[in-house]
């Protein structure tokens, strides 16, 4: 099991299509989760103090306390048309990471630095590149991509 | 392995490198053609990278770079490598990965390696930068894989005739010659950027006689299936060939740009046909009563105004598309569509909904009154069918949404005036009326040739196209070679 999570810092245009990012958060069960559940130093709600030089925002970053927090395992683009719906990405993401995918990649990036995994990996995830169409030139992409990120802002799925 | 890979391992490493910047990693540059679709980046915990782009680089010598192909990837999580897939950068062999990133975000970096260039600010995408070297010993986590390029992969020298026939018959091409399944057949029919950005792999000789050789595919006389004759839309010449025994030489440019291939005087600015007849579903699906002006407006935005049927002058239409010769005035109330549908696909909708005699088909193709002047009653669907997806329609199955298949696929004009950024008539004159250069041979890798006349948008979205005009005919084949690596658009007007 995964949570996919769209994340609008990804989304974008590339050669006349829209593209918005995915990522795939393992839940504990998973191979992958131990690999991603990291320690990271906590932010205290003043914020991170300006005017440092690297050197003593490094001394304050290495300073403060640590806590674990799960990154994404993996961060897949699709190809989406520009009146795609919530219900219809939903819909989407979930057949993109359906049970069998999930399982796959759980596999693969669990030991991504064997060459035939890393393969694997390519060969699983190319076809699912999305079926978006191209855009008109004309369009306006900046709102366009602000458009979507407010429509699919917040987006979680339940996959695998 | 994957087929291409670039760049250092994504790893944990000892050190690091911190603050926003380009940095282009020297080590492993690539060892193929072909696209990067996977990136692999490890940042520092606590130090998550924003606004992050990764491309592929050109090292133009020294420390002088432009970008090939770069994608937009956003945050990169620090503390553990983060995948990256289903991106799609162009690559070829000796290229560098790259990476940009807007904040104070650090990037694994090791004491040991071969090195970096890297410069305070973004260079993702860009042409000709320097990019001075940071080391010549770090190595940086940043990795990428990809897949080589399929049989495409190779310059030709084509005469411009020959790559416009290819152009009016991608189905054909698509589906005889390219093992593609449906749905990317589908995408060839609906939305040719997306077959054209894809690598087939398919032996060279049969794009040959295919793409460079269409007159060869026209003149024979295929024995061919129901569905292959969807071939007739885009090369009507083998239909009329197959079905009307109809002498192809007059009529092979004719249906595309009527009286052009003919060698015909024409009295009509190229642009007005191309209007109408690279936009036949807009303009066949509704009536107009709109000047020309307005009709181009709305070809080039088709999904304006389509609710309503209103009247138009045909006279203004008509006068350009199928008889350039006659003057405007006159004006008539007729519904467009079924002039259109009969313009582009004559022979198989007057054949199979309208039974004409193939002597009168004949004098329709030269004669546009025979067609301007009937009213046909012919439903709707019957004519989209055939006309944009013939196989489909033969066969009496149509599940294609007409909108999609309209801007996908008939609305080039649009692209073209976006990417070449030049009068639409000078467009016209090399896209898709090659008579009157036919006496010019080009010289453009394949891939190219499908960007400058389908995908347009390609060139919109940061890639170039190279077009070289020689003397010679048809030279063969020949591998591509590094002067073309760096295509630019020298024709005419383009840039």
């Amino acid at each position: 099991m995964a949570t996919a999570k769209f994340n609008e810092t990804g989304t974008h245009i590339q050669h006349g299509f829209l593209k918005i990012r995915i990522d795939l958060y393992p839940d504990v069960s998973s191979k992958t989760h131990k690999l991603h559940y990291v320690d990271k130093p906590i932010i205290p709600e003043s914020g991170i103090p300006k005017r440092l030089t690297d050197e003593e925002f490094q001394a304050w970053l290495e300073g403060l306390p640590t806590e674990k927090e799960l990154n994404p395992c993996l961060c897949h683009f699709i190809k989406i048309d520009t009146t795609a719906t919530r219900p219809a990405l939903e819909a989407e993401i979930k057949g993109t990471f359906d049970k069998p995918t999930f399982r796959q990649l759980d596999d693969l990036l669990s030991d991504i630095d064997k060459p035939e995994k890393r393969l694997r990996l390519g060969q699983l995830m190319k076809p699912k590149a999305g079926r978006g169409k191209v855009i008109p030139y004309s369009t306006d992409a900046k709102k366009l991509v602000k458009k979507v990120n407010t429509r699919f802002g917040g987006l979680e799925v339940e996959v695998g | 392995m994957a087929d291409i890979d670039i760049g250092s391992a994504a790893i944990g490493r000892t050190a690091f490198i911190q603050g926003a910047r380009t940095l282009i990693e020297t080590a492993n540059p690539a060892n193929g053609d072909g696209e990067i679709s996977k990136v692999e980046i490890f940042a520092v915990s606590g130090y998550n990278l924003t606004g992050c782009k990764v491309a592929t680089f050109i090292n133009e010598g020294g420390t002088t770079f432009s970008t090939r192909g770069y994608e937009t990837i956003g945050g990169v999580t620090g503390g553990s490598k983060q995948t990256f897939t289903g991106l799609e950068m162009a690559v070829q062999t000796g290229d560098y990965l790259g990476i940009y990133w807007s904040n104070r975000g650090r990037l694994e970096q090791d004491v040991y390696g071969e090195g970096y260039w890297s410069v305070t600010s973004d260079k993702i995408p860009c042409e000709s930068q320097t990019i001075g070297l940071g080391s010549d010993y770090k190595a940086t986590s940043i990795y990428g894989e990809g897949e080589l390029a399929g049989g495409v992969n190779v310059e030709v020298e084509v005469p411009l005739a020959e790559i416009t026939s290819a152009v009016n018959a991608p189905t054909m091409l698509l589906d005889r010659k390219f093992p593609v399944p449906l749905v990317a057949l589908d995408c060839a029919v609906n939305a040719p950027t997306m077959v054209l950005d894809r690598k087939f792999s398919v032996p060279l000789a049969e794009i040959s006689s295919a793409v460079h050789a269409p007159t060869m595919v026209r003149d024979r006389v295929f024995d061919v299936p129901l569905a292959e004759i969807s071939t007739a839309v885009n090369a009507p010449s083998l239909v009329l060939d197959r079905i009307f025994g109809v002498p192809l030489s007059a009529i092979d440019c004719a249906v595309f740009v009527p009286g052009v291939g003919l060698g015909a005087e024409i009295a009509v600015p190229l642009a007005g046909i191309d209007i109408v007849a690279f936009a036949p579903t807009l303009v066949r699906d509704r009536i107009f009563a709109i000047p020309l002006s307005e009709i181009a407006v709305a070809v080039f935005a088709p999904t304006v105004g389509l609710s309503s049927i209103i009247i138009v002058p045909l006279s203004e239409i008509t006068a350009q598309v199928f008889a350039p010769d006659l003057s405007l005035g006159a004006t008539v109330t007729v519904p467009l569509s079924e002039i259109t549908a009969a313009v582009f696909v004559p022979t198989l909708i007057r054949d199979s909904v309208f039974a004409v005699p193939v002597v009168n088909i004949d004098a329709a193709l030269f004669t546009p009154t025979f067609i301007r002047d009937r009213i046909f009653s012919i439903p709707l669907a019957s004519i989209d069918a055939a006309v944009f997806a013939p196989d489909i329609s033969l066969g009496i199955n149509l599940s294609i949404p007409l909108a999609e298949i309209d801007v996908a696929a008939l609305v080039p004009a649009l692209l073209r005036d976006c990417i070449f950024s030049i009068p639409l008539a000078d467009i016209d004159l090399e896209a898709f009326a090659p008579a009157f250069i036919a006496d010019a041979t080009i010289i453009v890798p394949l891939s190219e040739i499908a960007v400058a006349v389908f995908a347009p948008t390609l060139d919109i979205w940061g890639r170039r196209l190279r077009v070289r005009v020689i003397t010679s005919q048809y030279r063969g084949v020949q591998p591509i070679t590094s002067q073309y690596r760096k295509v630019k658009a020298i024709t005419g007007g383009a840039h």
